[in-house]
């Protein structure tokens, strides 16, 4: 997994890219998330459009993001998310508790 | 009586040359060290004593009664080798240990020549006294000048005759001198050994002591006692008396160069010694065959024959090359070709450490072999620690701490750069501001021996100075060179062999752990008449994250489950085993299904952090009215395939488990019916990839359970199995694979 972030209207996006499978992909997307969080910025969109695949442990991490950002007042929204990964999040039900958004600028305003 | 003579005095030159040789080999050696120059020059006046004594019986019979032996030049030169005695004593001031270092004055310690220097111009310059006193007579009555000159030569004359008075009691006057230094520096010799720790010097040093202070006394016995006391040793005793103390005091300092690297001399230099000693000793050898070939040919033929000489050097000359070869090997063999040859160390070390894998023994190990094949004083290791992933200094017995060398340490840098040992004073520009550089000074550090493989370095050794007190010569460091390679070997071999261990412990664990929870798995799955259960797990590691139970709940009840852990392994097989054991704790509290699920949520989040999760179907058949009532919490839904080929999926529950605090799950209800059949399974299988990275995928595990709703469930697993592998060849699998298969077999006819 590659990860990219820039900010949009005062909202960090996080892009990951590739497969999110754990192991080192945890670590850099933990990071990320607590250095956003050290500098304030606690609302965050993952945009999933260039997410290829997801195994559960890569569902752990968003979910971990998620209630890290949580436990810090803030949030972590998805947008971009389609076909596999949709229906991951559906069978998990993890849709229920991830706000999911068609794209990164419907996210964005829904803040 | 002649021939004799002429043994004793070729045995006298041999011992002479013996020694001169050792003198040379040492001094050549080291010139630098003050102690092979001391050394050498004792050694030196020692070789002169035999040496003046052949050649004194050579030119004895040759002296006219008119002008005696004893007062000819020749054999007042012999008064030189004396010099010897203080050459002794500042020896003695010097090994074993230092005390000239000390000194304010230096050049004081010149001083103890003073006497025998005086004594060898006594007896050279005024052995005749009469001429002296002769030419200082002065002719009475020649005006002033004799005025002046009378009672100059007067006080001359005076003292003259104290020179003549001390020159006829010099022999007995200089034996209680030369006693005297012999007392002396055996004294300092012994207490000086007395302030040695290390074993290594004590075994050389006693050599030397005992060596030298016997020889001494033998000769003090034969000669300086009975001057002393005035009494007279035979001729024969004083000779053999004077063989038996060169053999003694030369052969010790031979020995402890050749065997205990005294005056570290090197190998090259012992070898040559071996050598020569093997020569001398076929000299003399050859020359007691020749008298004893002698008499008996010249008792057989009544009279010397030239010839029989000459036919005796050509055997010998054609003997002596073979013989002395292998008499010089076998000096070699017994001497030489031990522990201090470092071929020889290259030989012990490789057989004696290739067997040892226990790394503490392999250092200690490594220690020793150092230790007494350079005398190196302490040995410390700096080796990489696979647990910090950073170089450290190991505890040594003065050192207990290990210390963490920082990777950025400007020295250790330096020492990664290194291809062979170096003065640790070459490495000087890496060493400002190191903290390396002050652990090593902290342990006296003289020089570094880096481990390197192909490519890294394993670490490093730090040698002090010897316990000789010698820095390393060029020897020593190709030595070690060789040495760092066979240690990269060793240790090398040592951390593989360890790694298989652990690896070997952890298998075991694994093997123990999965069995553990093949047990925890039901043994059967429960059957009836009226329908048939079979469930299958393949964990794609030893152990995995899936799992299934089943729970008789009494009253015709059946509860099954099917989950699957995040992650994979131990990890996995841990968090899952705890679900089931609260799966069956709950069951038997509570008959709700989604109070079951919503108690286990909450003990798993308060348990594991919430990347940690489980996904699980939970299902209730009640055999009575055939009734399924089940909860999915975030599980893969299973298919319910109805006898008539339609399907649905059971979504109902709620939230995966382990995730959030508080989630609801609610049931949902069907009926099932007669050749209905339940396909419960884990995302190993629906996520089973071929070689496009495409996924199996529901749609296919719908239209194989579809296709194949008439086999029994246990074929049916079989069949859909082996249709996922030849999809996903991959081993092993990518993913623990868990299926349970529910069929009605007789029951409710659908209405």
């Amino acid at each position: 997994m590659k990860l990219n972030h820039y900010e949009k209207d005062g909202i960090a996006i996080l892009e990951p890219k590739g497969k999110i499978m754990g192991g080192p992909d945890a670590t850099l997307l933990h990071d990320q998330l607590h250095e956003f969080i050290e500098k304030g910025k606690k609302k965050v969109v993952v945009d999933m459009a260039q997410v290829e695949w997801m195994n559960s442990t890569g569902l752990g991490i968003l979910i971990s993001g998620l209630t890290t950002l949580r436990n810090n007042q803030g949030e972590l929204k998805l947008a971009n998310v389609t076909g596999k990964i949709q229906s991951l999040l559906t069978i998990t039900k993890l849709i229920t508790v991830f706000e999911a958004f068609d794209s990164v600028e419907e996210a964005v305003k829904s803040f | 009586m002649e021939i004799v003579q002429s043994i004793i005095t070729a045995v006298y030159f041999i011992f002479g040359g013996i020694l001169l040789f050792l003198a040379g080999s040492i001094v050549r050696g080291r010139l630098s060290v003050r102690l092979n120059r001391i050394t050498g020059l004792m050694l030196f006046f020692a070789a002169l004593g035999p040496i003046f004594l052949a050649m004194g019986q050579i030119v004895k019979p040759n002296i006219s009664a008119a002008a005696p032996f004893e007062e000819s030049i020749i054999y007042n030169l012999l008064y030189i080798w004396e010099l010897f005695f203080p050459s002794f004593l500042l020896f003695s001031l010097i090994f074993p240990v230092d005390r000239l270092s000390t000194l304010h004055f230096p050049k004081l310690k010149y001083l103890i020549f003073f006497p025998h220097i005086f004594h060898i111009l006594l007896v050279v310059v005024f052995n005749n006294p009469e001429k002296v006193l002769n030419l200082l007579e002065v002719g009475p009555g020649e005006g002033f000048l004799s005025l002046i000159l009378q009672p100059l030569s007067y006080v001359m004359k005076f003292v003259v005759l104290g020179f003549s008075l001390l020159l006829s009691s010099q022999k007995s006057l200089f034996s209680i001198i030369n006693l005297f230094y012999i007392g002396l520096a055996v004294y300092f010799i012994l207490r000086g050994r007395a302030q040695i720790t290390n074993r290594q010097l004590r075994n050389q040093s006693a050599i030397i002591i005992w060596g030298i202070s016997i020889a001494t006394g033998l000769y003090a016995i034969a000669f300086l006692l009975p001057e002393i006391f005035s009494y007279e040793t035979p001729d024969y005793i004083q000779t053999l008396i004077v063989i038996a103390a060169l053999v003694i005091g030369g052969g010790a300092v031979g020995w402890s160069i050749i065997r205990h690297q005294f005056l570290d001399v090197s190998v090259i230099v012992r070898q040559s010694l071996a050598y020569t000693i093997s020569s001398g000793i076929l000299v003399g050898l050859y020359i007691l065959l020749v008298d004893q070939a002698d008499k008996i040919i010249t008792s057989f033929f009544g009279a010397k024959t030239t010839i029989v000489n000459i036919a005796f050097i050509v055997v010998a000359l054609i003997l002596f090359q073979p013989i002395n070869q292998q008499l010089d090997n076998l000096i070699k063999r017994l001497f030489v070709r031990n522990r201090t040859d470092y071929r020889n160390i290259m030989e012990l070390l490789s057989r004696r450490l290739i067997s040892i894998f226990n790394p503490e023994q392999l250092r200690s190990m490594i220690e020793k072999t150092l230790i007494s094949a350079l005398l190196v004083d302490r040995v410390y290791f700096a080796l990489f620690d696979d647990k910090v992933q950073e170089y450290a200094l190991l505890p040594s017995d003065d050192f207990r701490e290990k210390i963490v060398i920082n990777r950025d340490d400007l020295l250790l840098r330096g020492i990664g750069q290194l291809e062979s040992p170096v003065l640790l004073d070459r490495l000087s520009v890496y060493r400002t501001g190191s903290t390396l550089s002050q652990e090593l000074e902290k342990r006296k550090t003289q020089l570094i021996l880096p481990l390197k493989d192909s490519e890294h370095l394993l670490g490093f050794l730090a040698l002090t100075e010897k316990a000789s007190g010698f820095r390393y010569n060029a020897e020593d460091i190709t030595m070690l060179g060789v040495m760092s390679n066979q240690l990269v070997t060793v240790l090398t071999n040592a951390r593989l062999y360890a790694d298989s261990l652990e690896k070997q412990r952890l298998d075991e664990e694994l093997t123990m752990a999965r069995q553990i929870q093949l047990d925890l798995l039901p043994k059967s799955a429960p059957c009836a008449e009226s329908f048939v259960i079979s469930a299958r797990s393949l964990p794609s590691r030893t152990i995995g994250g899936d799992f299934y139970d089943f729970i008789p709940r009494g009253d015709g009840i059946i509860s099954m489950v099917i989950a699957d852990a995040s992650g994979k392994g131990m990890p996995a097989a841990l968090l899952v085993t705890q679900i089931q054991a609260m799966l069956r704790s709950e069951t038997a509290n509570n008959t709700e299904i989604a109070r079951i699920l919503q108690n286990i949520n909450g003990y798993i989040v308060e348990s594991t952090s919430s990347e940690k999760f489980v996904t699980l179907f939970y299902g209730e058949f009640d055999q009575k009215n055939q009734r399924f009532r089940y909860a999915n919490a975030g599980h893969n839904y299973p298919i319910l395939v109805r006898s008539d080929g339609t399907h649905e999926s059971l979504s109902q529950g709620g939230i995966l488990i382990g995730a959030f605090g508080g989630a609801i799950y609610q049931e949902a209800i069907v009926d099932l019916h007669q050749d209905d059949l339940l396909f419960m399974y884990t995302d190993g299988l629906s996520e089973a990839q071929n070689q496009v990275e495409e996924e199996y995928g529901e749609g296919r595990i719908i239209d194989y359970v579809l296709k194949n709703r008439h086999l029994p469930p246990e074929l049916l697993i079989d069949g859909i199995l082996q249709d996922m592998h030849k999809f996903d060849q991959t081993e092993p699998p990518r993913d623990d694979t868990t299926l349970v298969v529910l069929k009605i077999l007789k029951g409710n006819n659908r209405q």
